[in-house]
């Protein structure tokens, strides 16, 4: 079989699940950097591989892979290595419950601040009508919202203060719960840990005021452990824009000067 | 012994109840009453925080999230035959149950509160009801106890619910084309985490799922209406007629 293709963007987010999953099992893949800021997932010819026009997409054989929190067990259970998912069956909820929880209360969340301070900044000078073009061809109606928000700067304060109280609302269930076990789902570092590293990584920088050796020390050892793994440091290299960069910033502040683990 | 806390036996309750009926385990059912808002009073929210039903004790551990009830449930007992068989099956079945839940969790809320609960509440003393909602702990919350309690939803609220359910039900008459079933050539949870939701939209969205315009959708909903353990589900753990009583769901998305 020919090796399995991984379409992604910045290892980060999305596609920093998938990217650190296969890096952790060994897997030996095939990159194709996806220019999320060049709306290369719009294209033609990437739609014609995920009609939904979204980032990461694993190709395996004749398999074609496009939700990211579920291609982490997928990856897990069809390729050999180290496992990423506890045995032991509460365990094994914990792991799926931190899942849904990312996904669906604190990553939109997160991910609205984000586009805001970000996405949306770094597209916006672009030519009107092309941009315009772009978003026409989003194929996903939240998407083409979402899209349209970043683009237009309408993110309205309201929502902006919602997704924020939000997200502090997370990190605080998540400091909570990384007092009680090292890892998100217990003794093991599993895939719970690598799409929460994902979203938390670069937030001693980003949320400085929020996580930080003081208020957050769980999650700072959390992190020290995260960031320790070489999976972890080979995923970055993937990196193309100075979002990646990021982490270099917060290994100083997680180990010192030198950023050495 | 394991106890279910659970409401009537629609949407995500009815999943863990038709799973445990199909895999024949005993538990302890509590009846959590939703329009009462039990599910905020502090003795459940030690349950669980986020105020939600269903709920499964195992032992010293409260687990929710329906899908992932039924996940643990199929894995634990493999035997039951209700657990997708490979990689690619256990992928399909949890994106069908994220795609529902994302596509039609709130749909249908949407539209069996606005013609099943908002009458309920009618009938309520509406400045208790108002205090009651607005001591509920968990903020996000409280907008679609509001819609309800003022019947506020707007035609946009509705309109999008219909186009929601018009996708998942495109999606689901193209997989049932194929096969009986949606994961694989048996049933499995992926048909119990669907039901339960796709089940009342006969009668709610009946111009979508009707049997000219959705014939693979509806028979599908028949083959498994007709399990005896869907059959007991349905009909032994409610107060209310099956499909007809609901409580706001998770809020449409904020962010896509």
């Amino acid at each position: 079989m020919q090796k399995p293709e991984l379409y992604h963007w910045e290892p980060n987010a999305n596609s920093g699940k998938p990217i650190i999953a296969l890096l952790e099992k060994g897997v030996d893949f095939e990159s194709r950097y996806t220019d999320l800021l060049n709306f290369d997932q719009h294209k033609p010819e990437y739609v014609a591989i995920n009609p939904n026009g979204t980032i990461p997409v694993l190709v395996h054989g004749d398999v074609v892979l496009a939700e990211s929190t579920e291609m982490g067990e997928y990856i897990d259970a069809a390729f050999p290595g180290p496992p990423l998912r506890p045995d032991d069956p509460i365990e094994r909820w914990r792991m799926r419950w931190w899942g849904k929880f990312l996904d669906g209360y604190f990553g939109p969340s997160l991910s609205m601040v984000g586009w805001s301070v970000f996405i949306g900044p770094a597209v916006r000078d672009k030519d009107p009508e092309e941009l315009k073009r772009n978003i026409e061809r989003i194929p996903l109606k939240e998407r083409r919202d979402a899209w349209k928000m970043a683009i237009y700067n309408t993110f309205t304060e309201e929502a902006l203060a919602e997704s924020l109280r939000r997200v502090i609302h997370g990190y605080g269930v998540i400091e909570a719960a990384l007092g009680e076990r090292p890892y998100f789902a217990g003794d093991r570092y599993t895939l719970a840990d690598v799409n929460a590293f994902c979203m938390l990584y670069a937030a001693p920088l980003m949320s400085a005021e929020h996580i930080n050796e003081d208020k957050t020390p769980n999650v700072f050892d959390w992190l020290r452990r995260v960031y320790a793994r070489p999976a972890v440091a080979e995923a970055f290299k993937l990196g193309r824009t100075p979002m990646a960069d990021r982490q270099t910033e917060v290994r100083r502040i997680l180990f010192g000067e030198n950023g050495d683990a | 012994m394991l106890e279910l806390y659970h409401w009537e036996p629609v949407s995500h309750s009815a999943r863990v109840l038709i799973c445990l009926h199909e895999i024949g385990l005993e538990f302890k059912s509590h009846y959590v009453d939703l329009v009462e808002l039990q599910q905020f009073s502090s003795d459940f929210l030690a349950i669980n925080p986020m105020g939600q039903v269903p709920v499964l004790r195992v032992g010293d551990t409260a687990i929710s999230k329906s899908c992932l009830i039924n996940e643990y449930l199929a894995e634990s007992h493999p035997d039951a035959g209700v657990a997708p068989l490979d990689p690619l099956g256990w992928y399909t079945t949890q994106t069908w149950s994220k795609y529902i839940d994302y596509n039609l969790s709130n749909s249908l809320a949407t539209l069996g509160c606005k013609k099943h609960l908002v009458p309920m509440l009618e009938e309520l003393d509406k400045k208790l009801l108002d205090e009651k909602i607005a001591a509920i702990p968990v903020a996000e919350r409280q907008p679609g106890w509001n819609l309800a309690a003022n019947d506020a939803f707007t035609d946009e609220m509705i309109e999008n619910s219909y186009r929601k359910i018009g996708l998942v039900v495109e999606r689901m008459e193209k997989a049932l084309a194929q096969t009986d079933w949606l994961v694989g050539d048996r049933f499995s949870i992926a048909d119990i985490d669907a039901f339960a939701l796709m089940y009342p939209l006969t009668e709610l969205a009946a111009d979508i799922v009707n049997s000219d315009d959705a014939p693979g959708t509806c028979e599908w909903l028949a083959r498994i209406a007709e399990r005896t353990a869907v059959k007991e589900a349905l009909t032994n753990y409610g107060r209310h007629k099956a499909g007809t009583a609901f409580a706001p769901g998770p809020e449409h998305s904020r962010w896509g």
